[in-house]
């Protein structure tokens, strides 16, 4: 069995797959500040799940900020590499990469092995991460989960100025004193976050076919605001765009493993 | 002749009242409310109630700040950059360069000899180093923001701090609690940070002496201290008048020439 880790500033996700690369347990858990906790847990749960010991895994594989708190001997790989191994083996035919995950964005040129041909990212600024979303769902007091069917009942378009997030959360207020609604902010807020990934994309020759990952994959009034800047067709990572990095971190840890 | 000044901010309105002999004779400080005007005619009625004063009595009032532009009561708005570098330059007439924290940005100012505007860079995009900054820290810490100061001055062993973003940086300081570090600690490295902040601004601007701190953060003793061994030197620091209400007291300052202009 092989164990890819992606420990990340939001959730923590993990990956157990066999030696014919199916998928055999996986879970994603809040990371909450705490990355030895998080770390701890996943371990145990993706065990449980297959009912299996620590001595069955013969490699794992750690990605992710808090990639070093992986309770088992493990190497670590860079997020990039993980992503691109992850997007080959789920759709071998994407070329680019866009990750949005808590707390970055990031574009990456895929080649037909899954190797890294080119990458941009953005981790210095929240206004191009799930946190952006985190900071306005909790003003406006909408659950996060319901963020993209708020925004996707939207009859309005309204444009977000603020490029920072803690600013955008003062914008927002003012338009909500201004009487306009939940929804039509948060579709604003979307496109404006949707933009800023579709300009940092821009910044590598963007190649069919376009496959996008990380906890923001899910929200699906985001990705139709992508598809739209991008003015072209988007495919989500299978089977949970999250697990995406874990599971390029399991399938490099079976390449070295064999 | 009576002037005013008010200076409707990103999260604080302040007004200032003076009299003909350059006395300031009231000024009071609040929490913005959420429209721009009905934050000025407050705080403008709190300063007139503690000068015994009403609105007529004022001769001219100089309106400045990011809600300038829609004080109907105010006869003229002047941006607050030339307002923080008057009003400093007329508390200490040796004052060259101005750093100023406002709640959503960040100034360095330089002024001649006259207290006139030479030079300014602002950062207004990003809300690192600004007042937002250190109010989510505070949040995050569980301390008050009044308090942030005195707690990073007891802190023996700040923390390293690498994001810059307010957000980022946010969830850095709850992993440092996760992790068992020490409140005052945390205080420290963030008021180091904020510092590193504000001097690569005043680098950018030119560092002439004397330098003042103005604005909210001036009163974040922590923030101050980190900045002075930045630049190796002193800071002069404003005792008996509020730093908050250098804005407001520079557009009174810019009033009074106004009226003696048109007594002229």
């Amino acid at each position: 069995m092989f164990l890819g880790c992606d420990i990340g500033t939001g959730y923590t996700k993990a990956v157990l797959i066999d030696k014919e690369g199916t998928i055999r347990a996986s879970d994603i858990i809040a990371t909450e500040a705490d990355p030895k906790n998080a770390g701890d847990e996943i371990l145990k749960r993706v065990l449980n799940a297959a009912s299996i010991g620590l001595n069955d895994i013969n490699a794992c594989f750690s990605t992710g900020w808090g990639r070093a708190y992986v309770n088992i001997e493990h190497r670590e790989k860079g997020m990039m590499n993980c992503l691109a191994k992850g997007a080959n083996s789920v759709l071998p035919s994407c070329r680019t990469l866009l990750d949005i995950g808590a707390q970055h964005s990031m574009a990456i040129s895929v080649d037909d092995r899954g190797n890294v041909v080119e990458f941009r990212q953005n981790d210095r600024c929240a206004a191009g991460s799930g946190r952006f979303v985190e900071v306005i769902s909790e003003a406006l007091h909408v659950p996060l989960e319901e963020v993209s069917d708020y925004a996707m009942r939207s009859q309005e378009n309204i444009t977000v100025t603020a490029q920072c997030a803690v600013f955008a959360e003062s914008e927002v207020i003012a338009l909500v004193n201004d009487g306009k609604s939940q929804e039509a902010i948060l579709a604003g807020i979307l496109n404006s976050l949707a933009r800023g990934i579709v300009t940092l994309a821009k910044r590598l020759s963007i190649q069919n076919d376009i496959l996008v990952s990380g906890g923001l994959a899910k929200n699906k009034a985001l990705v139709n605001d992508i598809e739209m800047n991008l003015e072209n067709r988007v495919n989500i990572a299978s089977p949970d765009p999250q697990l995406l990095a874990a599971l390029g971190a399991a399938l490099l840890a079976k390449e070295e493993g064999e | 002749m009576i002037v005013a000044g008010c200076d409707v901010g990103s999260l604080t309105a302040k007004a200032l009242i003076m009299d003909e002999d350059e006395n300031i004779v009231a000024y009071d400080v609040m929490t913005v409310l959420p429209n721009p005007l009905r934050s000025a005619e407050e705080i403008m009625s709190r300063a007139l109630k503690k000068a015994n004063m009403k609105l007529s009595d004022i001769d001219f009032c100089v309106s400045t700040g990011y809600g300038r532009e829609k004080i109907t009561f105010a006869k003229k708005d002047i941006s607050e950059i030339s307002c923080h570098g008057r009003g400093a330059h007329w508390i200490n007439p040796k004052i060259r360069t101005v750093i100023d924290i406002g709640g959503q940005d960040l100034k360095a100012i330089r002024v001649n000899r006259d207290g006139e505007l030479m030079d300014f860079i602002m950062n207004d995009k990003c809300a690192a180093g600004t007042g937002r900054f250190l109010e989510g820290i505070a949040k995050t810490l569980k301390v008050d923001l009044y308090d942030l100061g005195a707690l990073a001055l007891s802190g023996t062993n700040p923390v390293t701090i690498n994001s810059v973003c307010t957000i980022f940086t946010q969830f850095d300081v709850m992993c440092l609690i996760v992790e068992g570090a020490d409140k005052a600690d945390i205080a420290a490295g963030v008021a180091r940070t904020m510092a590193t902040r504000m001097h690569k601004l005043l680098r950018k601007v030119g560092i002439k002496k004397e330098v003042a701190i103005t604005g909210g953060v001036a009163k974040n003793q922590g923030v101050v201290k980190c900045l002075e061994e930045l630049i190796r030197g002193k800071i002069v620091q404003f005792t008996e008048i509020d730093p908050q209400i250098v804005g407001a007291l520079g557009a009174a300052l810019f009033a009074r020439d106004e009226v003696k202009r048109s007594r002229m």
